[in-house]
């Protein structure tokens, strides 16, 4: 929030999440029970789909798209079902966030895919959590609302 | 969880200042990118503009909420943490001088029946959506992150409206 990313800088960041969110989203899908399956399974081929697309941007704007790490470091232990949620939640909260950026940062086209894809992580983490929240991805906010 | 991952704000900074934080950086930005004072004004006159009316379209939809209370008092309890949505956006669009509580206009009509009333509310918040998304191309950065926002909230508030049953 200090200073603007670049648009490029803030197209590889969400990059970087979506390639997290794909990996994250291969644990939840091991975790999630029966029931929310399919659900998991439809939120990663959609991120699938928004990390090509990122890929594209990038290279639009001249750079050369961050790869995926070997492996990501989960922010909390993830053993069942509830967990699989709460790291599905975590996935898309971090990609708002993201994206949110991105529309801070982008101009034209890139401006308004970062905000269709904020709107679908938004609409994807109330449906994990059950409930929204008034301004996804401004973590400002966030830390202000508290969980009431 | 969630405060590992967002930056800190101070308890001091009120959400008013850090929002008129919002707007003076979209005012400058005006400014520096047009390099013409003139234009810059006319950047940030257009920037203010652009808020006071998604300011009176939260209002317009928190009176849409209330009045579909009142028709549908049974209503009252699924509806109050959407009802708390559309206030923390007209708690945060709300400035110091400015007067954008007062809805010009009659009260919102309100359908007899019950799922009608809820499909008339997902329209609503919709086309509030809608209008944020179609208002980015011209907003400067601050802005248009925080219409972004405000946007996909109004699209999760569709999606779960959705699914409160009468």
């Amino acid at each position: 929030m200090s200073e603007t990313p670049s648009q490029l800088d803030a197209a590889q960041a969400a990059l970087a999440a979506e390639h997290a969110a794909v990996y994250g989203y291969g644990v939840v899908g091991g975790r999630i029970g029966d029931d929310r399956g399919r659900e998991a399974r439809e939120a990663h081929d959609a991120h699938l789909a928004r990390r090509d697309a990122l890929h594209r941007t990038v290279r639009d704007l001249g750079g050369s798209p961050v790869a995926a790490a070997a492996g990501y470091a989960l922010p909390f232990e993830v053993t069942d079902s509830a967990s699989a949620v709460e790291l599905a939640v975590e996935l898309e909260t971090r990609l708002a966030g993201a994206y949110a950026d991105l529309v801070l940062a982008g101009a034209g086209d890139v401006r308004r895919d970062a905000a269709d894809a904020l709107r679908d992580a938004a609409v994807r983490a109330a449906r994990w959590r059950g409930h929204g929240e008034p301004f996804p991805g401004l973590t400002e906010y966030a830390e202000r609302e508290g969980t009431g | 969880m969630r405060g590992t991952m967002s930056p800190a704000v101070p308890s001091t900074v009120s959400r008013r200042s850090l929002l008129t934080g919002i707007v003076l950086v979209g005012a400058l930005t005006g400014c520096t990118s047009g390099g013409d004072e003139a234009a810059g004004r006319a950047a940030a006159a257009s920037s203010r503009g652009l808020r006071r009316r998604v300011a009176r379209d939260s209002t317009a939809l928190l009176a849409r909420y209330d009045a579909t209370v009142s028709a549908h008092p049974s209503l009252a309890g699924a509806l109050t943490p959407f009802r708390e949505v559309v206030t923390a956006h007209v708690t945060a669009l709300d400035e110091p001088g400015e007067a954008t509580t007062g809805v010009a206009g009659a009260a919102p009509e309100v359908p007899a029946r019950q799922d009608r009333a809820i499909a008339a509310l997902v329209e609503a918040e919709r086309r509030a959506a809608d209008e944020r998304l179609a208002a980015l191309a011209d907003a400067p950065p601050e802005l248009a992150r925080l219409l972004a926002s405000l946007a996909a909230a109004g699209e999760v508030q569709a999606h779960l409206l959705n699914e409160v049953r009468p």
